[in-house]
């Protein structure tokens, strides 16, 4: 029976054609970012781009320094000061900005707010060195604890948060290993890639149930003795099988590629490369595995979404419809830092996680009582407990629509 | 066996489609003969437990067919009207999949298949994609799916229409076959259908039986000649003011 099945999936043009533009999306983002990568030669006698240019900025990374001792930090910025130029001319740019433009921009990001407004490339020529250091770790948790107690209409932190999260920022290992974050990059590209996967994956199971109904052959199947339970947990698992087989090969095949071209020693690089304000204590290796399986968890609903409505408004196109907004409305919902009760709901969309950077570097948290749930926890056990709650019922949504 | 249907009826917002029907089915080969939206496929469809039951029970051998759940559909085989799902599904890759439902599997379905593609003149076909095959193969298949579990309650909702005389005349032919150690029923607004090969007809409109019997009963009891045609019985039930007055 499960053959079958899957040969009803396979077998549908519409079907491989969904799948064929996934791939071909899965490869763009693959190779445009490759691609456009650029890499300028300080002398400015050749400005490379792609492969090489990647490997060219790994190189300059690797003979900056190991770690971001804060020692590294002051140095770096007093050099950047000594210049004395405008960060945001185009003087600026060329001559110390982009020479070095990974570290220059890491260091801008670091020292400024979590929620700010204008991006200011000059805030490393204001930062006062004459205690002697740049106190990088300092200004890091003193803009972590002033976003904590920043006092807001709503979405206030109480104390068990603030402990929370500034126990979880401290507890990142000091100081931060170096090195050059675009394999990273590219690697939980992946994730924003699998989001509009899930888009094939709608259209591919959308019919399981109800083009069943739109044929007539519903009728047929319910008079057979496997009609009414195990064919309906074959569908299920079919659908589970083609949808987590389909994820899994593209970002398996996205992972490899990276892997067989760049190497993947880039991601035991810590995640605060992406924001030194992330709060947890993650190498991109172990962020992407845990980003893996809140994905897995929201296609898993996703899944059940699908399959719920397709057995229950008996119609293909209005299951895709369902799921297509599902997925795609709350990218217009505005979503902002603050840990409100909108946001508690607005960041558990699927949606969200399409942006590994902004999904680490939220502080939002759930509080039951005494006990703080994160985000990503949160994330991962809501979504697994609504794909549950719509397949129990999912026997009797399809028969009790066909027998009324 | 014995399929004993009490005072069934399927209410659809307003209309009864089918309103208080009580029939018991033995071997044999039963005709349901009716006009369009007469109630049969409805009928057909509580038979089968496809469809829920307002009012009333069908039991078979004094057990409600609710509570047999897959033991009566074990027993059971059906073909529905327009018959001719998964396109692109070959000949035997749909009986293949039919015998799974069924609970058939292995070398054993197989062989089944092969068996019952070869009584219903497929057996050249089995490679042939469903889409491909012609209003009468697909009626064919439709019968050799019907037959996997070897049931004891045939249901065919309208099986011949759509089929040429020739085909119609093959069909009645397996049917009448098909009788001789089971419950066949079958449904149809073509009276020569049943006229040949049923033990009992049963008269269907507006969701009631109007009138059963054998051949020669209806005859009798609707006009009151023995030597006239079912076709006029059949205009008897159904309107022959309307034929008069039809134009073309």
């Amino acid at each position: 029976m499960l053959r079958f099945e899957l040969k009803k999936i396979f077998e549908k043009k519409l079907n491989i054609i969904a799948m064929l533009v996934g791939y071909a999306v899965m490869a763009l983002c693959l190779i445009v970012p490759i691609h456009d990568e650029a890499y300028v030669y300080s002398d400015e006698s050749e400005n490379i781009s792609g492969i090489e240019a990647i490997k060219k900025k790994r190189e300059l990374a690797a003979s900056q320094t190991d770690y971001l001792t804060e020692e590294f930090v002051t140095d770096t910025i007093r050099d950047i000061q000594s210049k004395n130029i405008d960060l945001d001319s185009d003087e600026g740019y060329i001559q110390v900005l982009r020479p070095a433009r990974e570290l220059t921009y890491f260091l801008i990001n670091s020292y400024m707010d979590i929620s700010y407004v204008n991006y200011d490339t000059n805030i490393l020529n204001r930062i006062d060195l004459s205690g002697g250091g740049a106190d990088f770790y300092e200004t890091r948790m003193r803009l972590i604890k002033e976003h904590l107690n920043k006092d807001r209409s709503f979405g206030n932190y109480t104390e068990r948060e603030k402990e929370y999260w500034i126990n979880k920022a401290e507890a990142v290992t000091q100081p931060f290993k170096w090195g050059c974050r675009t394999i990273p990059n590219l690697v939980i590209m992946i994730f924003g890639v699998a989001f509009y996967q899930l888009f094939v994956v709608a259209i591919c199971i959308a019919p399981i149930f109800a083009a069943e109904n739109e044929s007539g052959a519903t009728q047929l199947l319910l008079t057979t003795r496997h009609g009414k339970r195990k064919l309906i947990l074959i569908k299920v698992l079919a659908a589970f099988i083609f949808s987590f087989g389909y994820l899994i090969v593209s970002g398996a095949v996205e992972l490899g590629v990276i892997g067989a071209i760049f190497g993947l020693e880039d991601m035991r690089l810590p995640v605060q490369l992406l924001d030194a304000k992330i709060p947890y204590n993650l190498t991109f290796g172990k962020a992407c595995a845990l980003q893996a399986m809140v994905c897995l968890l929201i296609a898993f609903f996703i899944i059940a979404f699908v399959m719920f409505f397709s057995a229950l408004t008996k119609s293909s196109l209005a299951t895709m419809a369902l799921t297509v907004t599902w997925l795609i409305a709350p990218a217009f919902i505005r979503a902002s830092k603050t840990n409100d009760f909108f946001n508690h709901i607005n960041y558990l969309f699927a949606v969200r996680f399409a942006d590994v950077r902004s999904v680490l570097s939220q502080f939002i948290d759930y509080q039951f009582g005494n006990v703080i749930i994160d985000y990503i926890t949160m994330a991962s056990v809501v979504h697994l407990v609504l794909g549950v709650l719509l397949l129990v019922p999912l026997r009797k949504v399809f028969i009790k629509r066909i027998s009324k | 066996m014995e399929l004993v249907i009490k005072n069934i009826t399927k209410k659809y917002k307003a209309k009864l489609a089918v309103n208080q029907v009580s029939v018991t089915l033995t071997q044999g080969v039963y005709g349901l003969l009716g006009a369009n939206g007469a109630g049969k496929t409805t009928l057909m469809r509580m038979i089968c437990g496809v469809l829920q039951i307002d009012e009333g029970e069908i039991l078979f051998d004094g057990e409600e067919i609710g509570k047999m759940d897959e033991r009566y559909r074990d027993l059971l085989g059906y073909l529905p009207q327009d018959f001719g799902y998964y396109p692109n599904f070959t000949v035997m890759e749909f009986m293949l999949y039919i015998a799974s439902l069924k609970g058939i599997t292995g070398a054993y379905a197989k062989q089944k298949s092969k068996v019952l593609l070869k009584k219903v003149g497929l057996e050249k076909n089995s490679k042939t994609k469903i889409k491909a095959l012609s209003g009468g193969m697909k009626q064919r298949l439709g019968i050799a799916q019907c037959m996997l579990n070897d049931p004891k309650i045939l249901v065919l909702d309208e099986p011949t229409a759509g089929l040429d005389p020739k085909e119609r005349v093959r069909f009645r032919n397996m049917i009448a076959n098909l009788g001789k150690d089971r419950i066949v029923l079958l449904s149809t607004h073509i009276v020569s259908d049943v006229e040949q090969i049923a033990d009992w007809i049963f008269i269907m409109k507006d969701g009631r039986i109007v009138e059963q019997g054998t051949v020669e009963h209806l005859k009798e009891a609707s006009l009151g000649d023995k030597n006239t045609s079912l076709e006029k019985v059949y205009l008897h039930y159904f309107g022959e003011e309307d034929i008069d007055d039809a134009t073309f």
